[in-house]
C-alpha cells in the first residue's frame, strides 16, 4: 500500500483516513485479512503504537474486526462500507464545493467542470 | 515497573551544571525521542544511564536495578561514535556480544547482515562509514534489551540508510522495551516516535505522546520544537 | 565474565605480538647467520660491518622485547578504555575491577611469554651448531647439582629457603613487573580524564609516578635491607635475604593497591569519552 503522511496531523488520524480509503475502493476487499501491526507499521514507517491506536479506532468505528487468535480482517458489512465511501465523497465534495465556489461559479457552471475533467 | 527512572539527578563538569534535580520516568513500549539543542544535556543523560558517567546526585534505575553490571545487562547502547574495534571482523564482533550479552541473538544479527549483503568476514576496517553504523545498529538491536540508548542514530548518514535504520528500530518493536533516541534531525525521525521530550540546558521542558501534541498544536513536532527553541 | 574477557584481551593484543615474536625469530636467525663471518678473520671490513650492524640491531631488538609487553598493554589501555572502544567496554554488564584485572593478567601472561622467548632465543644463539660438551668445561652443572644434593641431605632447612627464596624472587618480580603497568594505567587514566593536553599530562605522571616508585624502592631497600648485611654468606644470610624481600613484597603491593584504586577511580567517576 501507498503510505503517504503529514507530520503536522496526527500520524494514527492519517492512517485511519488512508485505511478507510483503501477499504471503500476496493483497494482493500471486504473480509480482507490485515497485515499485522508490526508489518504495517514497518510497511508505512510509522511506530506500532500509532497503528494500533488507528486500527483500534478503525474497530470502533465498525470497519475493521479482530479475531483473537488470527488477526485483524476488514469487515464483511458492505453495506457499511458503503455508507462510509458516501460520507467520505460527500467530504471530499464539500471541500470542492467550498473551493470552487470562491471562484464565483454557479451550481451549472461546477457541473460543466466537473463533466468536462471527468470525461477525461 | 519503570524501563527507566531518574530520580534528582544531578550532573557537574567541572563548573557547568548540566542537570539539576532532573526526574524522568519512561514505561515499556514506546520508542522515544529525546529532543534537544547541542549541550542541553542528551548526551550526558544517556551516558549516565549507560554507566559511562556517574552522577554528582540523585540515581538512575533501569528495570528497577541501579546502574551497573545488572543494568547494563539489560540496557543496549548505541554511540555516536563507533566503538567496535576496526581489526574485528562482523563474525568477530558478534563472537564479542555474544559472549558478554545473554540477550544477544546470533540468528537475528546474522540474517540482517546477510540481508545487507555482508560478508560475515569482512573487516571492520574496509567497511565503508554507512556499513559501519549499520552494522554497530543492527548489533545494539539483535539484543532482546529492556532499553535501548541510540546516540544520533541517524547523523551523517545517507536517506537509504537512515530509512533502514529506522525499519530496524520498528521492526524491534517490543512493548516490554523502551527505545530512546536522542536526536536533532527531528523531521527524519518523527514519524516512528510515539513520546517525545524536549531537553532545554538539562531541564524537561516537555513530555508527549507524539499524535496527541499534533492534536494540541496542529503542527509537526520539528516545527513545535522550532517554536520551543527559537533563539 | 573475567575469563571472557582475558579471552578477548589475548585475541586483541596476540594479533599484534605474535608477527613480533615471529620476527624477532627471523631476526634471531639472521644475526645468527650474520654473526658467523666474524669468526672467521678471513672476511673484508664491509661484511665484517655488516654483521656488526645486524648483531646491534639484534641487541636494540631484545631489549625492545623486554619492553614490548609494557607499551602493548599501554596501548591497549588507552585504545579500549579511554578511546571510541571504551564506549562499548565501559557499558558491558562487567564490573571495572574485571576489566582491569583482565589487562594487567594478560599483559603479566606476556611479559612471562616475552622472557621465554628471550631466552630460547639466546640458547639458540649460543648453541647453535655446538656440542654441548663445549660449555660444560665452562660450567659444571653436574658437579652444581651433586654438591647441591649433598647439602639439603645434611640439613632439611635448605630446600625450603631455597625453595621459599625463589617463590619470594618470582612473586616479588611478578608484582614489581606489574607495578609497571599499574603506573602507566594510573598516569593515562588520569591524564586522559582531563580535556586539553591529556598526552602532556600522561607523560608527565608517568614520569612523576615513576620516580616516586623509585624513591619509594629505595626507601624500601633502605628499610628493609639493613637486615640483609648477612645475605652474601648463602647459608646463614637466607633469612636476611627472605625477609628483605618479604618487605619489599608488602611495599609494593601496598604501592600497586594505591595505584590500582586511583585507576578505579578515575576511569569509572571520572572517565572522559569524547
Amino acid at each position: 500500500m501507498e503510505w503517504n503522511f503529514r507530520n503536522d496531523l496526527p500520524i494514527y488520524t492519517q492512517l485511519m483516513e488512508q485505511l478507510s480509503r483503501a477499504i471503500v475502493s476496493g483497494e482493500l476487499l471486504p473480509g480482507a485479512k490485515l497485515p499485522s501491526v508490526r508489518d504495517m507499521a514497518m510497511d508505512a514507517g510509522v511506530n506500532p503504537n500509532t497503528v494500533q491506536r488507528a486500527l483500534a479506532d478503525l474497530e470502533r468505528e465498525g470497519l475493521v474486526f479482530s479475531q483473537r487468535t488470527s488477526g485483524r480482517y476488514v469487515t464483511d458489512d458492505e453495506a457499511l462500507i458503503g455508507e462510509r465511501k458516501e460520507a467520505m465523497a460527500e467530504e471530499i465534495a464539500r471541500q470542492f464545493v467550498d473551493s470552487i465556489s470562491s471562484l464565483g461559479l454557479d451550481k451549472e457552471e461546477i457541473i460543466k467542470v466537473i463533466e468536462r475533467v471527468r470525461g477525461k | 515497573m519503570e524501563t527507566l527512572k531518574c530520580s534528582g539527578l544531578g550532573k557537574r563538569y567541572g563548573s557547568t551544571r548540566v542537570f539539576e534535580n532532573l526526574n524522568l520516568e519512561l514505561e515499556g513500549g514506546h520508542i522515544v525521542g529525546l529532543l534537544g539543542p547541542n549541550g542541553s544535556g542528551k548526551t550526558t543523560l544517556i551516558k549516565l544511564c549507560c554507566g559511562l558517567l556517574t552522577p554528582d546526585a540523585g540515581e538512575i534505575k533501569i528495570g528497577g536495578e541501579k546502574i551497573g553490571p545488572k543494568s547494563k545487562a539489560i540496557t543496549s547502547y548505541l554511540p555516536e561514535r563507533m566503538a567496535l574495534a576496526e581489526w574485528m571482523t562482523a563474525a568477530q564482533a558478534m563472537d564479542y556480544y555474544a559472549d558478554f550479552f545473554e540477550d544477544f541473538s546470533r540468528s537475528s544479527a546474522t540474517e540482517m547482515i546477510h540481508s545487507l549483503g555482508l560478508d560475515e568476514n569482512q573487516s571492520i576496517k574496509t567497511m565503508s562509514k554507512g556499513t559501519k553504523e549499520k552494522l554497530q545498529l543492527i548489533l545494539t538491536m539483535s539484543r532482546k534489551a529492556k532499553l535501548y540508548l541510540l546516540d544520533e542514530p541517524i547523523g551523517g548518514v545517507d536517506p537509504a540508510t537512515r530509512d533502514y535504520i529506522l525499519n530496524t528500530i520498528i521492526n524491534n518493536y517490543n512493548p516490554e522495551a523502551t527505545v530512546l533516541i536522542s536526536t536533532h534531525l527531528i523531521s527524519d525521525v518523527e514519524q516512528v516516535l510515539d513520546q517525545v521530550i524536549f531537553l532545554r540546558e538539562g531541564k524537561i521542558i516537555l513530555q508527549s505522546d507524539v499524535d496527541d501534541l499534533r492534536m494540541e498544536r496542529g503542527k509537526s513536532i520539528d516545527e513545535i520544537f522550532r517554536e520551543e527553541f527559537r533563539c | 565474565m573475567l575469563g571472557k574477557l582475558i579471552k578477548h584481551e589475548f585475541k586483541a593484543t596476540a594479533r599484534i605480538i605474535w608477527p613480533m615474536y615471529a620476527g624477532m625469530v627471523v631476526l634471531a636467525l639472521i644475526t645468527r647467520l650474520a654473526a658467523m663471518p666474524l669468526l672467521d678473520s678471513q672476511h673484508s671490513f664491509f661484511i665484517n660491518a655488516i654483521s656488526i650492524l645486524i648483531i646491534f640491531l639484534f641487541g636494540l631488538c631484545m631489549i625492545a622485547l623486554a619492553f614490548m609487553p609494557l607499551i602493548i598493554s599501554a596501548v591497549r589501555f588507552k585504545k579500549n578504555i579511554l578511546g571510541s572502544e571504551g564506549y562499548l567496554t565501559m557499558s558491558l554488564p562487567v564490573n571495572t575491577d574485571q576489566v582491569l584485572c583482565s589487562k594487567m593478567i594478560t599483559s603479566l601472561v606476556w611479559y612471562f611469554a616475552s622472557a621465554l622467548l628471550g631466552l630460547a632465543i639466546i640458547l639458540m644463539m649460543v648453541f647453535w651448531g655446538q656440542d654441548i660438551q663445549l660449555f660444560s668445561g665452562g660450567i659444571d652443572l653436574k658437579g652444581f647439582f651433586e654438591e647441591a644434593a649433598r647439602l639439603s641431605a645434611e640439613n632439611k632447612k635448605i630446600i625450603w629457603n631455597v625453595v621459599l627464596l625463589i617463590t619470594e624472587f618470582v612473586v616479588d618480580g611478578v608484582i614489581l613487573i606489574n607495578l609497571g603497568t599499574l603506573i602507566v594505567y594510573a598516569s593515562y587514566s588520569i591524564g586522559y580524564s582531563v580535556n586539553k593536553h591529556k598526552s602532556l599530562l600522561t607523560v608527565v605522571l608517568f614520569f612523576v609516578l615513576f620516580h616516586i616508585s623509585n624513591w619509594v624502592c629505595v626507601l624500601g631497600i633502605f628499610i628493609f635491607g639493613r637486615q640483609s648485611q648477612r645475605w652474601i654468606d648463602f647459608m646463614t644470610g637466607v633469612n636476611g635475604l627472605q625477609s628483605f624481600l618479604a618487605g619489599m613484597l608488602l611495599l609494593m603491593l601496598i604501592s600497586s593497591a594505591v595505584l590500582y584504586f586511583i585507576t578505579r577511580f578515575f576511569i569509572t567517576r571520572k572517565l572522559n569519552l569524547e
